[in-house]
């Protein structure tokens, strides 16, 4: 579940911020001067992952609540925002939105690393409270199972 | 009324005669023009003798004012005469007596040719003499593209390939790229020939990237586009922060040998806003949505799209493909 969630965050990701490209070739591309930024990518994609799928695995097996997986999404949802400026699907995006948009953009582009250092913050964050939670609760049921 | 037009003997009897109305004199002056000027010898980057021929009949009243305008404007749009064409400041409807007095010298001998070339100039400068455009703004189509409003190109105006890049100066990647895989291009391509390199604006991020468009045609007026392109991209400092308004791009100036009245004019009341608005509809017309935006054309009007800021190795295989 984690690949799945990881490699659907990331292959859109990587086209949306203009590193995956189709036309006129098929090609992958990072700069030297865009590593920080795609390895801030990678590292939003998999706490994502990591999230979601062990708040995926609390709410079926354990009948947890849905508040972890929201604090997650909100995290994945600013680091996926930033930075993701100015390439087709972006603009697009953005003129739906109209003036909302453009004002977003702003930000998003303006503070694209504080955005990713608060997003990674709060996925690092939700994956500790996540994994605290489950130890919990994981030994309440073995210890019900067990009596 | 045009009475005489050359002193040649056989000449002057031919046009002496008052049965010529104005428009045939007018006419028959053109004509002459015409004819000398299809004289080889004619060309070159001085002034032909026969001007100052005419210089002297005009300061002496042997012709009027409008006539010798209309032989100016034919002797500087057809660049037998070069000044500076597209510094038009103020329309001003009578031509001062200084510039007849100039011309009046200048036939006896008295001042140079340069000189004399500073009162045609003031001619062209306040819109008495009309010229044509600018060569440089002349309709300018390439693979379909309109790039008369362009930027002028970099490169060699014979390379066979042409690459155009639809930019917005307050887009990071276009900023990034234009400052490192610009730089590799250049190299490969545009020093050695191989494509001439245009850049346009698509100004999408606000209002800043209009007036930052706008700024730099200003400063193209002054011959320092690319020095200023320079500046913008070394002040990138996001979307719609100030970094681009007007009151900053204005202070950028004063670090390049601008006139600065000049450019805080030309900013201040959007003379170049129609230009980048053109730019603009050229973009969408060829189905642009983002920036960077380039494309690839070849000698046979191929085209290849290249969206986002690839690679220098892929501008090469596109054209390597088209060969």
């Amino acid at each position: 579940m984690f690949i799945v969630f990881f490699s659907g965050l990331f292959l859109p990701l990587i086209y949306l911020t203009e590193y995956l490209f189709f036309e006129p070739y098929f090609l992958f591309y990072v700069a030297e001067y865009e590593i920080l930024n795609f390895l801030s990518i990678v590292v939003i994609c998999a706490l994502t992952g990591l999230v979601l799928s062990m708040s995926i695995f609390r709410i079926r097996f354990l009948q947890a609540s849905t508040k972890k997986l929201r604090s997650g999404l909100v995290g994945s949802i600013i680091g996926v925002g930033a930075g993701a400026c100015c390439g087709g699907i972006g603009v697009a995006l953005i003129s739906i939105f109209g003036a909302v948009g453009g004002v977003a953009t702003s930000v998003l582009t303006n503070f694209e690393i504080p955005l990713r250092v608060a997003s990674i913050a709060i996925l690092v964050f939700t994956y500790f409270m996540i994994v605290k939670d489950l130890n919990r609760e994981c030994k309440v049921k073995f210890d019900k199972f067990r009596n | 009324m045009c009475q005489i037009i050359f002193k040649n003997e056989n000449c002057v009897f031919f046009f002496k005669t008052r049965k010529h109305n104005g428009f045939m004199n007018y006419f028959l002056v053109i004509l002459g023009l015409i004819v000398i000027f299809s004289i080889p010898s004619v060309f070159g980057e001085e002034i032909p003798s026969w001007v100052k021929n005419s210089a002297g009949w005009w300061a002496n009243d042997s012709i009027t004012d409008e006539d010798f305008v209309k032989g100016i404007e034919f002797l500087v749009n057809e660049e037998i005469i070069q000044v500076e064409k597209n510094l038009i400041q103020n329309k001003t409807p009578e031509i001062p007596s200084w510039v007849k007095n100039s011309a009046g010298w200048w036939a006896d001998g008295t001042i140079n040719d340069r000189d004399f070339l500073n009162g045609i100039q003031y001619l062209v400068s306040n819109g008495i003499v009309s010229v044509s455009q600018d060569s440089s703004y002349d309709k300018l189509f390439i693979g379909g593209f309109d790039l008369s409003n362009a930027g002028p190109f970099e490169g060699n105006s014979y390379a066979q390939y042409t690459i155009i890049m639809f930019s917005d100066h307050q887009c990071e990647k276009c900023v990034n790229w234009l400052s490192h895989e610009k730089k590799i291009i250049d190299e490969k391509l545009i020093h050695s020939g191989i494509a001439k390199f245009f850049l346009l604006d698509y100004p999408m991020l606000g209002e800043d990237s209009v007036t930052a468009a706008e700024a730099s045609y200003c400063a193209l007026e002054q011959g320092n586009y690319f020095e200023y392109l320079d500046i913008l991209n070394k002040k990138y400092a996001g979307i719609q922060n100030g970094w681009a308004s007007v009151n900053a791009l204005v202070e950028y100036s004063k670090t390049l040998d601008l006139n600065f009245d000049e450019f805080d004019n030309c900013l201040f009341w959007d003379q170049q806003a129609l230009r980048v608005d053109y730019n603009k509809k050229v973009a969408l017309s060829h189905g642009v949505v983002g920036t960077p935006t380039f494309f690839v054309i070849g000698p046979d009007d191929q085209i290849e799209k290249i969206v986002g800021p690839q690679p220098p190795m892929i501008f090469e295989a596109v054209i390597m493909e088209m060969k």
